[in-house]
């Protein structure tokens, strides 16, 4: 698989709820995953190289730090290696490796608490800085992807989800960045049905209120 | 449609997740519920506004790095960890492991009574064996003889060529020997000081 095809900003489901046309194939991803079972490590790199951008994506847009993010992605494929014998296709695999991506975050978050003594709040979440003990701190490069991402729409939606609570914004992230299902959004965050829905819900409105104010105060 | 949908059914339809009959009685539904049908319009603008602005996918920085890091992350966790059981030998272990078990108990059992049933055929003499000593005599003609006895619990040296012991000789002045008053020292020692008491 060419690493370097450029892949969708929403590779699972278009806004209509469509299944985008460049999404990782299911069934492909899980033919992938039985010869990974069995040991072969190029199948397993297919994999990483087919879901990588998707769970940096959205461990970036959790931690809001590029380095933690590298690192942790990295947590997450090793990981789900570890676990890979005992996936047994009940769920998608993007949807098992998001679950995983899931309490990743969460433990780092935990972690960031132990160490700085304090409450976990969503300040954890929200550092921006790089942090200068990270293992790896990967250079910025300025590229037309990024150029493009600081549009000031795109720096209004990321500045509101930033004010969102870490439920409210993976939830806002899984559900309408990563197009999932209420029901793998429930498997992803271990909650019920009603909980995902009404999560989305209050993140929604949330969310809209702050994007509306952001739009009164031009 | 005859009664209302449920609110897990508005939701779901709403976020497009409907499809087939379910999708078909929700349009039904709607028909006759402007409002639902504009909630529906405004959440997909909502969505896709966030799907173009918020990227759902993104490239790591130095992807080749990123893989080959995942690649050592694997090897090391494989060299540290022990192997990981496969559900083959686990199937082989859980009606193995009892069965060995059990076979090896048999055997020790068995090998234990062989060995603890025999009795000794003789009994050795334990008692330690006495080595005999180098005497030295420091007068010329004087010959030392020891002789054991024959339990080996006591000894005699034997001197022969060696001068009477005259009967002047008095042995308090070579050997220590603890007068009656002496070996009471202690009894003495107990009883308090009527002089210091005075004092």
């Amino acid at each position: 698989m060419n690493i370097e095809r450029p892949i969708p900003s929403n590779p699972e489901r278009t806004p209509d709820g469509e299944l985008h046309e460049d999404a990782p194939d299911p069934g492909e991803d899980l033919r992938w995953v039985a010869l990974a079972q069995q040991g072969d490590m190029n199948a397993y790199n297919q994999l990483v190289t087919r879901h990588q951008g998707r769970i940096y994506a959205m461990i970036r847009n959790m931690v809001k730090n590029d380095a933690d993010a590298w690192d942790l992605s990295q947590d997450v494929f090793i990981k789900a290696w570890r676990a890979l014998p005992q996936f047994e296709a009940r769920s998608r695999f993007s949807t098992w490796l998001f679950r995983i991506a899931h309490n990743m975050v969460y433990d780092w978050a935990r972690k960031r608490k132990i160490e700085s003594s304090g409450e976990l709040n969503d300040e954890i979440f929200d550092r921006e800085r790089i942090d200068s003990s990270a293992r790896t701190a990967p250079a910025h490069i300025e590229s037309p992807d990024v150029a493009l991402a600081n549009s000031e729409l795109r720096v209004k939606i990321s500045h509101a989800l930033d004010k969102l609570s870490p439920e409210h914004r993976e939830i806002v992230l899984l559900k309408d960045v990563q197009g999932l299902s209420y029901k793998e959004i429930a498997d992803v965050m271990e909650c019920t049905l009603g909980t995902v829905m009404s999560r989305l819900f209050y993140a929604r409105q949330k969310l809209q209120t702050l994007l509306k104010d952001e739009y009164e105060s031009r | 449609m005859n009664t209302n949908p449920d609110e897990t059914q508005i939701a779901l339809w709403l976020d497009d997740e409907l499809n087939g009959a379910e999708l078909a009685e929700m349009d039904a539904w709607a028909a006759s519920h402007p409002e639902q049908l504009a909630a529906r319009e405004e959440l997909r603008t909502f969505r896709a506004m966030l799907a173009q602005n918020i990227a759902g996918s993104e490239e790591p920085p130095y992807p080749d790095f990123f893989l080959s890091r995942i690649n050592q992350g694997i090897l090391d966790l494989e060299q540290s960890a022990p192997a990981k059981p496969s559900k083959r030998s686990f199937y082989w272990k859980s009606w193995f492991m009892p069965i060995a078990a059990c076979a090896g108990m048999m055997i020790t059992f068995y090998i234990g009574q062989q060995t603890g049933g025999t009795k000794p055929t003789s009994v050795k003499n334990t008692a330690p064996t006495m080595i005999a000593p180098i005497v030295y005599t420091p007068e010329k003609g004087v010959q030392a003889q020891w002789i054991p006895a024959p339990d080996h619990s006591s000894s005699v040296i034997l001197l022969k060529g060696i001068a009477a012991i005259p009967d002047s000789t008095d042995f308090y002045e070579t050997v220590y020997v603890p007068t009656e008053r002496e070996s009471d020292r202690t009894a003495q020692h107990d009883q308090p000081s009527s002089q210091t008491s005075t004092q």
